[in-house]
């Protein structure tokens, strides 16, 4: 069982390596599969994209950066773009109004969705296929891939782990 | 206290005052709430990678109750207040006679744990506002309970788009056997920190 933080990428060959990512709130987790290499990777990004910003960071913390660099990692391990499929989840947002306003497109409020639909360009622009997805809404989640078996899961409080 | 690359030790030691300051004013705040004695027995300030903060705040999956407010006027910028669920609910508990309220779900509790967050969240926008004599005002607090992962994540985007590290406050509040830590996170906008140091005298 590996944990991937905030700004992190994990990937594996490994059969029985579970990747998890933990407490998703506005950050988002994307799991991406391939089912003929029977490798898997997940990343945990926070922020839609690393042009808005002038003090960067890690790239890891940016959906339009992190995305390729994990699918790159995925083809080092044997991957091939054309059998990968990407599940996702996250993007809440938490706190919907927390500027105490209108809660805008563009304030924090709001960060969860434009992750959701900056990771979908990104993987788009890559030509990986997103099979499924449990994002958007107002509570936390945890996404767990299993690379023996490609499959994904989703959890929150109080409710059923259910696959995606 | 923990000294960082991006602050001096003076710049630290001031800001660890204001979390002194607002946990001394959270203390008292809420012995006259709950009608029992409650003193500060810890605090610290520390500059935290925002990697890190999650592990902090008892584990991304831990339950937590979360209040969110945004500071306005002289200085931009949000500050989150984390405390586990189950220490928040002991401590509203406090509030009312035994028996009184048996039910964690009943609205009657929730308003009693939103009062608990929201004194515990506004000491430290008090302290702020008291020990930069800085005007300061603050939007409408929004409380959620779910995981520390996710209740933080919000407030590490706004501080991760420009920095990697986010100031942590840390607190642990004594009332009789009942020990309760909270988290104050204070992420102010780039400027705004600048304002905030020189108020300071630092």
């Amino acid at each position: 069982m590996f944990n991937v933080g905030i700004a992190e990428l994990k990937t594996s060959r490994d059969p029985g390596d579970t990747l998890m990512a933990l407490g998703l709130g506005s950050c988002v987790a994307v799991s991406v599969y391939d089912s003929a290499a029977r490798v898997g990777g997940v990343l945990h990004f926070m922020l839609p994209c690393a042009k808005e910003h002038e003090s960067r960071g890690s790239p890891l913390k940016f959906a339009d950066t992190a995305v390729p660099m994990l699918l790159e990692e995925l083809e080092r391990l044997g991957g091939a773009r054309g059998n990968m499929v990407a599940r996702l989840a996250g993007g809440a947002s938490m706190f919907p109004n927390p500027g105490g306003g209108a809660g805008s497109a563009g304030s924090s409020g709001d960060v969860g969705r434009r992750n959701v639909a900056a990771d979908h360009a990104s993987l788009a622009q890559c030509g990986v296929r997103v099979a499924g997805e449990e994002t958007g809404g107002h509570r936390g989640r945890t996404l767990k891939l299993e690379i023996g078996t490609g499959r994904t899961f989703v959890r929150s409080i109080g409710e059923p782990e259910k696959e995606i | 206290m923990t000294s960082s690359p991006e602050l001096s030790h003076s710049q630290m030691a001031a800001l660890e005052r204001v979390g002194r300051v607002g946990s001394e004013l959270a203390a008292e705040s809420l012995s006259r709430i709950i009608g029992r004695p409650l003193r500060v027995a810890a605090s610290s300030a520390t500059l935290l990678p925002f990697q890190k903060v999650p592990e902090v705040l008892g584990g991304p999956e831990a339950e937590v109750v979360g209040i969110y407010l945004a500071i306005h006027g002289a200085v931009e910028g949000r500050i989150l207040l984390v405390i586990p669920a189950d220490r928040a609910y002991a401590l509203t508990h406090r509030m009312y006679e035994p028996g009184e309220v048996k039910d964690a779900d009943s609205p009657r509790f929730r308003v009693g744990v939103t009062l608990v967050a929201d004194v515990l969240a506004a000491s430290l926008l008090s302290a702020l506002s008291g020990t930069t004599r800085l005007p300061l005002y603050s939007t409408p607090t929004q409380t959620v309970t779910d995981m520390a992962g996710a209740i933080s994540s919000q407030l590490l985007a706004e501080a991760g788009a420009h920095s990697e590290n986010v100031l942590v406050y840390r607190c642990r509040f004594e009332c009789g056997e009942l020990i309760a830590e909270a988290h104050w996170l204070l992420a102010p906008a780039p400027a705004s920190m600048n304002t905030i140091l020189e108020a300071l005298g630092v």
